[in-house]
């Protein structure tokens, strides 16, 4: 099963259709680990760290930028966050400060000014937590004895085992000034449920689902509930981890202490956890079905993980949904990290709901969209849906007594209570023509209210208004609606990143990915194309669609895509106009004619003249892959935690500092989400390629030879780790799919973009180091973790040594012997003593190392001002003298790499590759060639398998193959404990 | 063997595929239908056609698919598509269904549902139909028959 249509951007997301199916699991956010003293920082280790910075009158925020540089100087070691919410439309009293180096000095300078009230530590959670893996204590002695290094990773679960649940035990974080509640209840007064409750709307006659952990028969919180059924392999059907009955009660309870908001619907609880809290897809399955054989109205899911491309379960939520089974779920607990979304939450049809702490604030623990199933060629689509209470909320427990829980898991059946009280407003003979699936998320999204510090990412439509929702129920209609409503893109932070960067002639096309809900059918279709209407200065945009070809569930897509025409080339200001499409479906029962009807969308964009090229930094995401589904492992080796590269690795997902430090230096940035022959080089000053896994067209290696050498193009490149024998070391047998896990290649791809250097005579070793490049007062180091260093450099060109520690052989205790070799490089070392190359107007810079500057890692050290520098260099020329650079007379060759990296034989990597085997298509579109040739194809010319690995083979790839003949290899797939087999019924 | 034998007593189509014979039941004019489809619809008189096709008492109007089993494996009684699946299944000849349900954790009684509500509930996908917890085991994975489909991995 290939998937179709991923190597091939006309097929802009569509998403329904490119299928590759496993399934996984990350590890739970549960605590908060926050370090509030700034003493305990190392300052040789800048720590990606942000600080809150009070002053002690309110003024502009921009006045407080200019006061901090003020006492500060200007310098590239501190930079100032923007803060994307509306408050900075208003006065306010601090600035958000983040430290690439010096953090302590400057504090310090910053405390000892009069202006300045206080510098405090900007809180965020970064515990982490796994419940699937803490099975027992004595597995983990067991593991940490026989695999000292992959502990985490040899026990991973992959499958729908790891669906976890989205909650965080007991967080007893409350802040100062919280309201008591009394009454009724705390979520039901939270929810004014009893402006429901006092109309008799109390969920009667409405079906709701809980999948979870079971219930016990007779719990005496409940009158209601009809059916409690068994899917799992022990034979009980009572919750004995707790996390049921707390979801169950959330919904139905009829405890005072701890009432449910829809206490008279009928419950059917499904136990799909066992005690052990491991599920596997099939249980669902089977479970799913009962839930269409029972007509079941609302589900809960509050359990998620990331495998979007697990087939069988996806569809069957499809199936549920399509029969108008209102599914609901958790969207995770993986905040404040971008692109953390869970699935199911993630589908189109789901609703996904996020986690507000009871002072009606954003909880960190919530995760943060966007989707990634769209990416690399096109956009996220917006979630979670709607966010509501998921922390400190009370509800039932197993012994009859009422306790807190926080987690989205929480927040889930708040909604599933809430439509429940919905859908009981509604008479029962009418339901059947006036509740639907699009419907009640339709009335769910419009009564929603939005926060005022977050963006569209973060909230969706915004706070659940449980009144709202109902008013709009009593009057609507079968219609259909957009998510977002509309596209003010100047609209800051809702419409983050959108209203972060302005747009102008020959930058990429920007997408805006909204999710069309049709209310007028489980099936509908956008019969024809839709319009682009200009308003004010919209004819200087160029619009262009792409979109679901049928609606089926309920929902489907419109991806607008805009650009700047060349007569908007030097117009400074907004543009406007509205794009105009119609949705039909079949004629609903007793009807004749087919349902139809018209929805705008309005757009909002600023235009900036065309911006020169030294400011413009074209961003690689089409070279990135990650997990779902094949084994792309995570990029710093002691992040045990998580064995996967999950989150995107998109600039406005997990390299979202990143945007917002680039944008902070005055760069603008393009996303290029297709191969490199689709970009015309004189646009750009530099070609940033962070972590790539992907390999290369030889028509790209060519075109970007050409682009450096004669188009004055540079590279900065930030590679990761590689090195087939540590990937060995990584497989590990998950319990869920039965099935070794061999990663498809390493944190990047070394081979490849060796390949892509060979032009240059550059290449990386395959050792992996670790440690810190050191700055020569030690006050702009960068963090360097697990990563390669140089192996081949041009003679010209200029060297960092550092001393860094060789983890390859010792990569399970983290222990190894440090050695000099230079993780950054730099071509042509600016001196003046040497004339330029002729042949060379373009610049490249490397360095080993990708994620310092990866928010997953966000406890761990950074290097955003080493790419500064680097960026620098590559616009400009220049390279200040902060390290120990060393001037190359001759060619480097270094000793510790007399071969080159070559591929693991026997990789996967062809499965998931856009480019191996494969031909691609350059949507000319996207770069302002739209005159004569249309759409350019670019075909993987000289793949054959042979090829991939016979490249320099040598004793080092002879080795390799003896150790697994001898077993070496195999000793580590066959010492899996067997106790971790679990049987799949 | 057995395989052999099957194929002896079905009758075959213009490509030599397997097809099931139809046989004349009485027409409802008032049907219910496969409410979730995409596309193709099957009501309860075994009729499949386009969404379009359907009259408003929820009936096929066209009528040239009764009993379909295309896209079907007719020794192991797996389709590829939903609809088929249903289709195929409503053929009086067939033996009444309840596949990969008949298996199931909570079994249905056979009398507790029309032949239609069978189908439906048979021919979806469910624990029988996967390989390693994540994948189909079959591109053919909609079966009306108690057993899961051949093994044909992706």
């Amino acid at each position: 099963m290939k998937p179709d249509g991923v190597c091939n951007p006309s097929n802009l997301m569509r998403q329904l259709t490119l299928l590759i199916l496993l399934w996984c699991s990350v590890s739970c956010c549960l605590g908060s680990t926050e370090k509030t003293d700034i003493e305990d920082e190392n300052v040789n280790n800048p720590i990606k760290s942000q600080y809150i910075v009070m002053f002690h009158t309110f003024t502009d925020i921009s006045k407080h930028d200019t006061i901090i540089r003020d006492i500060l100087g200007t310098s590239d070691d501190w930079f100032t966050i923007e803060r994307n919410n509306p408050a900075v439309e208003h006065p306010s009293d601090f600035s958000l400060v983040q430290f690439t180096a010096n953090a302590k000095k400057h504090i310090e300078t910053l405390r000892n000014d009069p202006r300045v009230k206080h510098v405090a530590r900007q809180r965020r959670y970064v515990g982490t937590l796994n419940q699937f893996e803490e099975d027992t204590e004595e597995y983990q002695d067991y593991d940490e004895k026989r695999f000292p290094n992959a502990t985490k990773m040899a026990t991973h679960r992959v499958g729908r085992g790891s669906t976890r649940f989205s909650e965080q035990e007991d967080l007893e974080d409350y802040y100062p000034g919280m309201r008591k509640l009394h009454g009724n209840g705390q979520i039901v007064d939270l929810l004014d449920a009893t402006y429901m409750w006092d109309r008799n709307y109390t969920g009667a006659g409405v079906r709701v689902a809980v999948f979870d952990t079971g219930l016990k028969h007779g719990h005496s919180h409940f009158g209601n509930v009809v059916e409690i059924t068994n899917w799992t392999e022990e034979s009980k059907s009572y919750d004995t981890v707790g996390h049921g009955t707390f979801v169950a009660g959330v919904i139905g309870s009829r405890h005072p202490s701890c009432p449910g908001l829809a206490p008279d619907s009928e419950m059917y609880i499904f136990r799909v956890f066992n005690d052990k809290k491991i599920s596997y897809t099939s249980w669902f399955l089977d479970a799913f079905n009962h839930v269409l054989m029972k007509e079941i109205n609302i589900l809960n899911l509050s359990i998620g993980g990331p495998d979007f491309m697990d087939r069988p379960f996806v569809e069957k939520v499809w199936e549920l949904s399509a029969n108008n089974v209102i599914v609901v779920s958790a969207i995770g607990n993986d905040g404040p990290l971008y692109g953390t979304l869970n699935n199911p939450a993630d589908q189109l049809d789901v609703i996904g709901v996020g986690g507000l702490k009871l002072d009606g604030k954003l909880a960190e623990f919530s995760s943060r969209g966007m989707t990634t199933w769209e990416i690399p060629e096109g956009y996220g689509r917006v979630k979670p849906d709607v966010i509501t209470f998921g922390q400190n909320v009370d509800g039932s427990r197993p012994d009859g007594e009422c306790r807190k829980l926080s987690g989205t898991s929480v927040a889930s059946p708040v909604v599933a209570g809430v439509l429940a009280l919905l859908i009981s407003s509604i008479p029962p003979e009418q339901r059947s023509d006036r509740v639907n699936v699009a419907t009640l998320k339709q009335v769910l999204i419009e009564g929603a209210e939005r926060i005022s510090d977050r963006n569209i990412f973060e909230q969706g439509s915004g706070k659940v208004h449980l009144v709202k929702s109902y008013q709009l129920l009593q009057e609507t209609k079968p219609r259909v609606s957009l998510l977002p409503a509309s596209g003010d893109l100047t609209q800051c932070p809702y419409l983050w990143p959108y209203c972060t960067q302005p747009i102008f002639y020959t930058s990429m096309p920007i997408i805006v990915n909204i999710t069309v809900i049709n209310g007028m059918g489980v099936t509908g279709s956008i019969p024809q194309p839709p319009v682009w209407k200009p308003a004010t200065h919209g004819n200087l945009l160029e619009v262009r669609f792409t979109y679901s070809d049928v609606l089926w569930p309920w929902t489907g897509y419109l991806a607008v895509q805009i650009r700047v025409s060349e007569e908007g080339k030097d117009y400074d200001g907004e543009a406007e106009g509205i794009v105009s499409l119609t949705v039909s479906s079949p004629p609903g029962t007793g009807e004749t004619q087919d349902r139809s009807q018209v929805i705008d969308f309005p757009i909002k964009v600023t235009i900036v003249p065309q911006v020169e090229r030294s400011k413009r930094i074209l961003w690689d995401q089409y070279h990135s892959i990650r997990y779902p589904s094949g084994y792309f492992p995570r990029d710093a080796l002691d992040q045990r935690d998580e064995p996967f590269d999950w989150n995107g690795d998109h600039l406005h997902t997990n390299f979202k500092w990143m945007w917002a430090y680039l944008r902070n230096q005055g760069y603008y940035v393009d996303i290029l989400g297709s191969p490199y022959t689709c970009f015309d080089a004189k646009n750009y000053g530099a070609l940033v390629i962070v972590d790539p896994e992907e390999e290369y067209f030889p028509a790209e290696i060519k075109k970007i030879e050409r682009d450096v050498r004669e188009e004055g193009l540079s590279l900065v490149i930030f590679a990761d780790w590689y090195n087939v024998d540590v990937m060995k070391n990584v497989v590990f047998f998950d319990e869920n799919t039965k099935q070794w896990w061999s990663p498809a290649t390493g944190g990047s791809n070394i081979p490849a973009l060796n390949d892509l250097l060979r032009p240059f005579d550059m290449a990386f070793g395959d050792r992996v180091f670790d440690g810190i490049l050191k700055s020569e007062n030690d006050d702009h180091n960068a963090a360097f973790g697990s990563g390669v260093t140089i192996a081949r450099f041009p003679k010209g060109g200029g060297m960092v040594p550092q001393s860094l520690m060789d983890q390859t052989e010792d990569l399970k205790r983290f222990r190894g012997e440090f050695k000099t070799v230079y993780p950054l490089a730099i071509y042509p070392y600016p001196n003046t003593s040497q004339a330029l190359p002729q042949n060379m107007k373009g610049r490249i810079a490397l360095y080993g190392d990708s994620s310092c500057l990866d928010d997953s890692y966000g406890s761990k050290a950074s290097c955003y001002g080493l790419a500064g520098d680097m960026l620098r260099f590559a616009m400009k020329g220049g390279m200040d003298r902060k390290f120990e650079w060393e001037y190359l007379e001759k060619e480097y060759k270094s000793p510790m790499f007399p071969t080159l990296p070559l591929r693991m034989e026997g990789a996967d990597l062809y499965k998931y590759s856009k480019v191996m085997g494969k031909t691609a298509t350059c949507p000319s579109w996207v770069f302002h060639k739209t005159e004569g040739k249309g759409d350019v194809k670019i075909e993987w010319d000289d793949y054959s398998p042979g090829k991939m690995t016979e490249k320099g083979r040598d004793s080092r790839f002879k080795e390799e193959r003896s150790t697994r003949s001898n077993g070496g290899f195999h000793l580590v797939l066959m010492d899996v404990p067997p106790v971790r087999v679990r049987l799949v019924v | 063997m057995e395989e052999e034998k099957h194929e002896a007593s079905n009758p075959r189509d213009q490509r030599g595929r397997l097809v099931m014979e139809v046989t004349d039941v009485e027409l409802k004019n008032k049907c219910t239908n496969t409410i979730q489809s995409r596309i193709l619809v099957v009501d309860d008189n075994g009729f499949r056609c386009l969404r379009k096709d359907l009259d408003r008492n929820g009936c096929c109007t066209t009528r040239h698919q009764r009993f379909s089993c295309e896209y079907c494996d007719l020794i192991n009684k797996c389709c590829r598509t939903y609809e088929n699946c249903v289709s195929c299944c409503l053929n009086p000849k067939e033996p009444p269904a309840l596949g990969s349900l008949h298996l199931s954790r909570y079994p249905l009684q056979d009398s507790d549902f029309t032949r239609f509500e069978r189908c439906q509930m048979a021919c979806r996908t469910s624990s029988l139909s996967l390989l390693h917890e994540n994948t189909y085991r079959s591109p053919l994975k909609h079966c009306f028959a108690d057993k899961p489909p051949p093994l044909i991995p992706p």
